[in-house]
């Protein structure tokens, strides 16, 4: 077996909160192949975003880190800013939950191209355009002048999520990393993106994170899940066996409040009872 | 065509804000250009010593002043003189304060920054200032940099708020996560989303200008007679109030009051245009 593309050992994080620290995520361990979909399902507070924000340092400054992250056998957890920011966006791609929020609102969308490929590379204005237009076909957008030419409020959800992940994948990033991508869509929308993000993934040998509450999706399209609960990975495996036969009670609980039987099963409920929602979610 | 003609009205009142600001533009640039473009009616600096002191009259359009000098003459030359002076000082502070401004808003050295303008702000900048000149010889060039020295902090303290908030938001953190450098993150996220707010302070911080030089000018410091500035003819034509001969110093204040409302004006109008382009931050 190949070493793997992402390999997350014990990851440990904490917030510092009034003279206090909080531990956020305690001993996160899992890699990733390639061309694999990897889920990261837990209820809001488990550490599934934080976790995913690690990997590309996007902490926030009161957020301490350690363990170990290794990307392509480079550890990223001791890289100096430099070598961390050809990573991002270069090698790993992310996609936020917003897109409204992800795209700057005074800068038509060729800028919001052209400012991602130039932090990496040279390019003229023509080369960005062509490569921004076929970024765009890629994701589905057919109008590509009028949109490039275009600002953020002009755009439909879907249209907006879509130029997020053309952008995220303009430094073809062997990594990307999604946070609730479709989140904020509306249902019919959700599945389109998710659609178009996994065939973009498989067709071109890349590798997707993607964190979400959803077990419909994670069923749809992730090959192996971790679940997270209070800042910790309960278990994690291929979708199939998790979901058939779930190793822990949290996992057996989440699966039984997805199916809609969550007051009914007896066993979920005295485990319920025992289970507080996280603090401060 | 008459059908458009009666909407013409309704089409002014829509856009009266540009509009606004562009009548105010035009009269802020006339004062300047006045005393270049036409020859003035007497010389600003050379007095008649036959007519001191005349009440306004078709010759002598705002009178003459205790030397013998044209108020109206004077009123114009001196736009030549406080305007650009005014104007220079406020993009001067701008291209100091801004920069200072994007750079302390983020880190150690940031906070390092705004406490050093904190101890700046707790002096009496004004006497300062005006003691710099005294001792500087008081040319254009000094005033200019006295009014930088006055308006720079206000920059930095008003794009460093600015920025602060800028940077938490979402699209900063995506332009972090592609991989943008802190320059890059400074100039296309951060002062492109707070541009408005500094263009409209920077035309307040000219407005403000204009007072800063009348003062310094009606105090005696700066430019010296028998060239004319507004705040050196208020002066000159305070001893004349005594009399009751109001029209010496009257005009030159009136002058300063309306380019003051133009400037405000004109900060108004990008002030509303620009509550367009900030658009959705979250």
């Amino acid at each position: 077996m190949t070493n793997p593309l992402l390999k997350v050992d014990g990851l440990n994080v904490d917030f510092g909160l009034h003279g206090r620290t909080h531990r956020v995520l305690n001993n996160v361990s899992f890699s990733m192949q390639q061309n694999e979909i990897l889920g990261l399902v837990g209820e809001s507070g488990s550490g599934k975003s934080t976790t995913a924000r690690s990997i590309i340092g996007l902490l926030p400054p009161t957020g301490t880190l350690s363990g170990e992250i290794l990307f392509n056998d480079e550890v990223l957890t001791d890289a100096d800013a430099r070598t961390l920011r050809s990573v991002r966006g270069g090698q790993i791609g992310f996609v936020a939950q917003n897109p409204f929020g992800a795209l700057n609102p005074v800068l038509s969308i060729e800028k919001q191209f052209s400012n991602v490929i130039r932090a990496h590379e040279k390019a003229s204005r023509e080369e960005i355009r062509t490569r921004a237009a076929g970024l765009l076909r890629a994701v589905g957008i057919v109008d590509t002048a009028r949109v490039l030419a275009g600002y953020a409020h002009e755009l439909s959800g879907g249209m907006a999520q879509r130029v997020v992940l053309a952008i995220a994948l303009s430094l073809d990033p062997k990594l990307l990393i999604a946070d609730e991508p479709t989140t904020a869509l509306d249902m019919t929308v959700q599945r389109q993106v998710l659609d178009l993000m996994r065939d973009i993934i498989l067709a071109s040998g890349r590798s997707l994170l993607l964190v979400t509450h959803d077990l419909t999706v994670v069923a749809t399209y992730c090959h192996r899940v971790a679940v997270m609960y209070k800042g910790e990975i309960l278990e994690i495996g291929d979708v199939a066996t998790i979901f058939n036969e779930p190793k822990h009670e949290y996992t057996r609980a989440l699966l039984d409040a997805a199916a809609g039987k969550g007051l009914v099963s007896d066993q979920t409920n005295a485990y319920r009872q025992n289970l507080p929602a996280v603090e401060g979610s | 065509m008459r059908g458009s003609f009666s909407k013409l009205p309704r089409l002014l009142w829509r856009n009266r804000n540009d509009i606004t600001v562009g009548v105010a533009l035009i009269f802020v640039l006339a004062l300047v250009s006045s005393s270049v473009l036409f020859e003035l009616p007497f010389s600003p600096t050379k007095p008649d010593v036959d007519s001191i002191a005349l009440p306004p009259s078709a010759l002598h359009l705002f009178g003459t002043d205790a030397y013998g000098f044209d108020v109206f003459s004077r009123v114009l030359d001196a736009a030549a003189r406080d305007l650009p002076i005014a104007i220079a000082g406020s993009l001067v502070s701008l291209l100091l304060g801004v920069p200072v401004g994007l750079a302390a808003s983020g880190g150690r050295i940031g906070d390092l920054i705004m406490r050093v303008l904190d101890g700046f702000s707790a002096l009496p900048i004004l006497i300062l200032v005006i003691v710099a000149i005294k001792l500087m010889g008081g040319t254009a060039f000094d005033i200019v940099i006295a009014i930088a020295i006055v308006n720079t902090p206000r920059f930095a303290r008003l794009v460093r708020a600015e920025a602060v908030t800028l940077r938490s938001s979402r699209f900063v953190e995506a332009a972090v996560a592609a991989g943008s450098s802190p320059l890059r993150i400074a100039v296309q996220h951060v002062f492109r989303n707070s541009y408005g707010i500094v263009l409209v302070q920077a035309t307040l911080a000219a407005a403000n200008a204009i007072g800063v030089i009348a003062a310094l000018n009606f105090l005696g410091v700066g430019i010296n007679p028998p060239l004319p500035t507004w705040g050196g003819m208020i002066r000159e034509g305070t001893t004349l109030l005594i009399d009751g001969k109001w029209w010496a110093a009257a005009f030159p204040t009136l002058a300063i009051f309306l380019v003051v409302v133009a400037l405000n004006a004109i900060a108004d109008g990008i002030e509303a245009r620009a509550e367009g382009l900030g658009g959705d931050r979250t």
